[in-house]
């Protein structure tokens, strides 16, 4: 990362003018979940600040907040150039641009119409496009980032790099290019998605954004990236600032402890079986194999009765594909599952047959019938033990799901309530707890099981899934990229990068720190994780 | 330097008490159930109230024994075709053919009839079974091509309909069976067997509906495709069931329609394709809100009907009919949205993703 040079001017500001952004106190409440609560935030001209935290840890919500997106709790103060702010934030003329992390491109147009809608609202609505002078514009705009581009081109024939460059471009107009100072940009993760090479020219440009006088914030956990472009860091912790200050004054270890807390307690494991999981029998009851690829051989984990396995990995390394391929609700792209040593193929309905059950992480989206009851969604998987003479019987069913709300905790308006009224939190409970009751199974994958999730439904959960690997013999494994979570479940965690496992972590060394720094400090990241159609994250 | 000492100590898992359920959502209260109940059988009153406003308004004409049963008998095919769509549209798909298929199935009955003089139980067999194919044929379209619902059965709606138009030669098929037609019309109490298989469907559906897993499978991928095939819940078989029973099911409102009128003709298909979506969609505003169910169903294809023929007793002129049937559709629509947004569902702000 050497060829990333800082450009920056580091303590080259003998006065400071008014702050660009001050965030005296914010705060954001979902429910009943306090995400954000920041005090005393401070931006300036002319700087870089990356901003730092880990899943949850409220930095897409300071930036929903920023964007205008979110109206923060009532309370919250701050200062726009010196100004009060009145929430929320109103996009047009506050000088604030965001990029998306996707970068928000329409891709089958070209990229001056990317560009169109942002300056639509200056004409009237019949008025004629000049396309002569439009492109004039884009090509003027992108030359602020040193980039030259076709302003015809389509954004689908574009390399990632250029696509980063071309939302970069679009926001920079949107800031105007008279005065910069004071101009916020906001970059959600502008490089999730590129090669080194691409990341290196994305940062720079960046950097000399930057340098011309306007204020940015990039978004980015990969420490490297961080060292390059970013003159300040701020690093966020569920929702409270854990440290902030030039980037300079912290080595790896500090940020990285920031980020994540330290010494995170592990459940207690010992009375069953002490640190290893029972000897297994026969072999294990889930084996996933890789077939060789340009990166090396082909690659085999096994996963035994008995034991938690937590499987990590930054966003976008693979362990948010995998539970979804394991089960075949998505390619598997030469994957290969076996269940009690034998091959397991075809959908999720076979899966199920062979003792295989997910409960995915967009619970909206893929877990839930969120304006069913929540009896109907606690027993749809097991409709047919619900039936008295051979009828669904209302009372089983309230029976049945009243019982396990109580046994999970869940707090509830009774089996009737709709479940969109209910906590995150909560909702994350039935469906484990749904998982859970579909006897017969086996191997229970959980995906990311305690995003979105309050403090205390999040330890409940970490016991119940301890508890079902420990006490009732069954094989769990959680996906994710909370780093503290997996430390704190489970009995070994395998560190996913581009697809495929690169590392095991057990035993003593397992910790929080161990499963950050092997997820982070994975050298090279250069080949991109296989993008798959019908990729449940995309 | 900031704060950096974050409370460290909330992932070490106890196992406390469980916190006292409570919350927001326990605390619905009595008026809120109230409000709730008058919602679900808003409508069963509101059909008692205009039924007592035109006994009152025309006491010798509309309160009578042969209007009330020319008032029933006149909704026999509307209930058969309103339950069968209903089976598609739980799933979250929208089946277009159905009034098409209705005619066309009815096409097939009285051809298979007046010109082969089949018996009778061959001819209504070979109706069901168009009815099924077409059923099919949509489900292959929606299911395994992927097309969208709406689109596909648009598309067969016209195919099915041509067949209509090809079968009849372009002409009503009259001379049907007078036997069968005198069987349908006459039933116990003066109750035309058509209404009586209409509401034998009605109690079979709603135990469908109600009762039996199939029923809730169709609601459930309604609501969460995704969430019902990650289940390993078998979508795909009971998306085509749904589209084949529905398939079967216009055949037989194009039997009863055969049996009514006496004759088939290809051109009426038009008409049999708003008043049964009326009903469904209006049927989703009383018993269970927000939802496509059996008994909501029955009671909005009445409410519509008593409201239509009290306007016709008034001597109103054919386009009021038209007008009142596209009206009533827009309006049950916007009903049915503003009983879910006034049961406070807002579950597209689901915007917590760290």
């Amino acid at each position: 990362m050497t060829s990333l040079a800082r450009v920056g001017a580091t303590g080259s500001m003998p006065v400071a003018p008014t702050p660009v952004l001050e965030l005296t106190s914010v705060q954001k409440t979902f429910g009943q979940t306090q995400v954000l609560d920041v005090q005393g935030v401070t931006l300036r001209s002319g700087s870089v600040y990356g901003l730092l935290g880990a899943n949850g840890s409220g930095k897409s919500t300071l930036v929903k907040i920023l964007s205008g997106y979110h109206r923060p709790d009532s309370g919250s103060e701050g200062r726009l150039r010196g100004i009060p702010i009145s929430w929320p934030i109103k996009q047009a003329g506050s000088g604030i641009a965001v990029v998306q992390q996707d970068y928000a491109l329409i891709e089958d147009v070209s990229i001056t119409e990317n560009f169109l809608a942002q300056r639509a609202s200056r004409r009237s609505l019949l008025s004629t496009v000049n396309w002569r002078e439009e492109h004039a514009r884009t090509l003027q705009s992108l030359s602020v980032l040193g980039v030259v581009l076709d302003p015809r081109a389509l954004v689908s024939s574009l390399t990632p790099a250029q696509r980063a460059l071309v939302a970069i471009g679009r926001a920079v107009e949107q800031l105007g290019s008279d005065d910069l100072s004071g101009k916020l940009l906001i970059l959600d993760e502008p490089t999730a998605n590129l090669g080194n090479a691409d990341v290196a020219r994305v940062l720079t440009a960046v950097r000399d954004y930057a340098a011309s006088g306007a204020c940015v914030i990039v978004v980015n956990h990969r420490m490297p990236e961080v060292r390059a472009c970013a003159d300040e860091v701020i690093v966020l912790r569920e929702g409270r600032l854990a440290l902030a200050g030039p980037q300079g004054q912290f080595d790896d270890d500090q940020l990285v402890r920031a980020m994540f807390a330290v010494a995170s307690e592990r459940p207690s494991h010992g009375d069953t079986t002490g640190s290893q999981p029972a000897v297994p029998h026969g072999g294990g009851v889930l084996a996933l194999t890789w077939p060789a690829s340009a990166g090396g051989e082909p690659a085999r984990h096994c996963f035994w009765p008995g034991e938690v396995v937590g499987v990590a990995g930054l966003i976008g390394m693979g362990q948010d594909h995998l539970p979804y391929q394991i089960v075949g609700a998505a390619p598997r792209r030469g994957l290969s599952v076996e269940m009690d040593g034998r091959i397991l193929e075809g959908g999720p309905v076979q899966a199920k047959q062979r003792g295989l059950i997910l409960v995915p992480a967009d619970r909206a989206r893929d877990g839930l019938w969120l304006n069913g009851a929540v009896r109907e969604n606690f027993t749809i998987t097991r409709l047919a033990h619900m039936r008295v003479n051979k009828l669904l019987s209302g009372q089983a069913e309230r029976r049945a799901t009243s019982s396990a709300c109580r046994e999970w905790a869940v707090v509830y308006g009774g089996p009737e309530a709709e479940m969109w009224t209910l906590s995150g939190g909560n909702q994350q409970k039935v469906a484990l707890a749904r998982a859970v009751a579909s006897e017969p199974w086996e191997v229970l994958l959980v995906h990311e099981p305690t995003q979105g999730v309050d403090i205390a439904t999040r330890a409940a959960i970490h016991v119940a899934l301890v508890d079902l690997a420990h006490r009732r013999g069954k094989c769990v494994v959680v996906f994710g990229s909370d780093y503290d979570s997996l430390a704190t479940v489970s009995d070994r965690v395998l560190v996913m990068n581009s697809g495929r496992v690169v590392q095991e972590i057990t035993g003593d060394e397992l910790s929080e720190d161990a499963i950050a720094t092997a997820s982070m400090n994975v050298q090279t990241r250069a080949p991109a994780p296989p993008k798959t159609e019908g990729d449940p994250n995309a | 330097m900031p704060d950096t000492e974050v409370q460290t100590d909330n992932a070490a898992p106890k196992k406390a008490d469980p916190p006292p359920l409570e919350s927001a959502a326990t605390r619905i209260g009595s008026r809120g159930r109230a409000v709730a109940t008058m919602q679900r059988f808003g409508l069963l009153g509101f059909m008692a109230l205009i039924f007592v406003l035109f006994a009152i308004l025309q006491p010798n004409t509309f309160p009578t024994q042969d209007n009330l049963l020319l008032l029933i008998s006149s909704q026999s095919v509307i209930v058969v075709l309103a339950l069968a769509v209903s089976l598609t549209l739980r799933l979250g798909d929208l089946d277009l053919s159905f009034g098409a298929v209705a005619t066309t199935s009815g096409i097939v009955f009285a051809v298979c009839d007046v010109q082969h003089h089949w018996p009778v139980s061959a001819c209504i067999l070979m109706a069901l079974l168009f009815g099924l194919l077409v059923g099919v044929v949509n489900a292959f379209m929606v299911i395994t091509i992927g097309l969208s619902s709406f689109v596909a059965t648009l598309g067969s709606m016209t195919v099915v309909e041509g067949i209509g138009y090809q079968l009849a030669h372009s002409q009503v098929v009259v001379n049907v069976n007078e036997h069968f037609v005198s069987r349908m019309a006459d039933g116990p109490g003066g109750i035309a067997v058509a209404v009586l298989i209409g509401w034998a469907l009605f109690l079979v559906m709603w135990l469908v509906y109600e009762r039996t897993p199939f029923g809730r499978y169709l609601l459930y991928i309604g609501g969460g495709r995704r969430s019902a095939e990650l289940l390993g819940i078998r979508v795909s078989l009971i998306r085509y069931i749904a589209y084949a029973a529905g398939g079967l099911l216009y055949g037989l409102a194009g039997v009863v329609l055969v049996g009514t009128v006496a004759s088939a003709d290809p051109t009426v298909g038009g008409q049999y394709l708003l008043p049964p979506l009326a009903a469904v969609f209006l049927g989703t505003t009383a018993i269970q809100i927000g939802r496509f169910n059996a008994l909501g169903t029955m009671i909005a294809i009445y409410t519509l009907a008593i409201v239509t023929s009290g306007i016709q007793l008034f001597g109103a002129s054919a386009w009021v009919t038209y007008v009142f049937s596209g009206g009533a559709l827009i309006v049950a629509v916007s009903l049915a949205r503003f009983s879910r947004w006034h049961s406070g569902d807002d579950s597209n702000d689901i915007s917590v993703t760290p």
